[in-house]
């Protein structure tokens, strides 16, 4: 049994007020205090775990923002700590996302999947 | 003053089922023969994802409509180019701004 | 007295085409915030849209209502909360600026193009009555004046 599943499906919210505090950081936080979390991207959310992302910039009356959210390095961050990374396969279809534009390790579920997963941890929270 | 609506999307369809209706508007107006540019910002560049939402390659091709993917949202969000629609002109806010400030422009935000 | 009627409405006498800008002539743009901070990217798009804005010589008057009263709260601070992942990293001693920083920076390298409203109402109902120097509350009626001396309106964000 593993410990807890974060479904993930609203994305990209407050790139500016966040910065590096995006939910996927908030992921790594908890696994660092040892709430070793799992995560499955859904809907808008599943781009996060794309690869060949571009991170970008902003400066506002003169003041650079360069710690912008940058979901990918984030996404691989995770794998390389141990988290499970799924995503869900029917939102793929629907949004276009092909199985090779995935970072590696990422794994693509289906509903038979998602249930498994959810049974097979103790707790899951929606963000 | 001929009126220009400009329609600001922000949400996809996953998150927003009212987004179909706002394309719904915009197809309605270009339908009544208004000038209409169409901004898809934030997640509403999402949509502009090649068969992701019907309405938009419709609008792409009416008289007097453009759409407008933002360039920022696009590369936030991991949509390259070769993803969106035939037709969706890829721009940055100085373009979004011009709009803005264009005579007879009406704004409505969703 | 002014009106809201299609096309014209007077301002002090002065009858000013609503939207009727000319092309490169600086205008005044009212930006209504309603969507709070967190919950979308609204607060970033709107901080865009106010540096190119002026950038391009206009002006920008904001008028912030419902959450979107909180970001210029003063207990925001100048920074974020420190960053626990650059625990042992050379990146251990960054700040990150807060959108309250942002905000600050804007308005104060403005040159006076850049004017920042709170609705009192809602910034009360939120608690957050303690607003940095560079803003001004006002009361709600108020939004009405700002929308008439505007050359254009653009309303962001569910409230």
């Amino acid at each position: 049994m593993r410990m807890s599943l974060a479904i993930i499906e609203r994305a990209y919210r407050g790139a500016a007020e966040e910065q590096y505090g995006h939910v996927i950081w908030y992921m790594q936080m908890h696994r660092k205090i040892r709430d070793l979390v799992d995560v499955l991207l859904r809907g808008n959310a599943i781009f996060y775990a794309l690869r060949e992302q571009k991170a970008q910039s902003l400066t506002i009356g003169g003041m650079d923002l360069s710690c912008l959210h940058f979901y990918e390095s984030s996404i691989r961050d995770l794998i390389n700590d141990g988290a499970e990374v799924y995503v869900y396969a029917n939102d793929m279809k629907i949004f276009g996302v092909q199985s090779d534009q995935l970072v590696p390790g990422v794994r693509e579920l289906d509903m038979n999947g998602v249930v498994t997963a959810m049974n097979n941890h103790m707790y899951i929270y929606h963000y | 003053m001929i009126t220009t609506y400009l329609l600001i999307e922000t949400c996809s369809t996953w998150e927003n089922q009212g987004v179909r209706d706002f394309l719904d508007v915009a197809l309605g107006l270009a339908k009544h023969e208004a000038r209409v540019d169409l901004w898809l910002v934030q997640n509403g560049v999402i949509l502009a994802r090649e068969g992701v939402e019907h309405r938009l390659p419709e609008l792409v091709g009416m008289a007097g409509v453009n759409v407008w993917a933002d360039e920022f949202s696009m590369i936030a969000r991991a949509v390259t180019e070769k993803d969106i629609v035939q037709g969706i002109q890829i721009a940055a806010m100085d373009r979004f701004v011009a709009l803005l400030t264009a005579p007879g422009c009406k704004p409505i935000w969703h | 007295m002014a009106h809201d009627g299609l096309g014209e409405e007077e301002h002090d006498g002065k009858r000013r085409d609503r939207n009727g800008s000319k092309e490169g002539r600086p205008l005044s743009i009212l930006c209504v915030l309603m969507g709070s901070p967190y919950e979308s990217d609204v607060t970033t798009t709107l901080l865009r849209l106010i540096n190119e804005s002026m950038r391009q010589s206009h002006r920008v008057v904001v008028w912030t209502c419902g959450g979107a009263t909180t970001i210029t709260h003063r207990g925001i601070g100048q920074s974020k909360p420190r960053n626990m992942l650059d625990l042992g990293t050379k990146r251990e001693t960054k700040e990150y600026p807060s959108i309250l920083a942002v905000i600050e920076t804007l308005i104060r390298t403005s040159e006076g193009n850049l004017n920042w409203y709170v609705c009192r109402h809602c910034m009360e109902e939120r608690g957050v009555s303690d607003q940095i120097d560079g803003v001004k509350v006002k009361a709600p009626f108020r939004f009405i004046h700002y929308r008439q001396q505007s050359d254009v309106t653009l309303f962001m964000g569910p409230k």
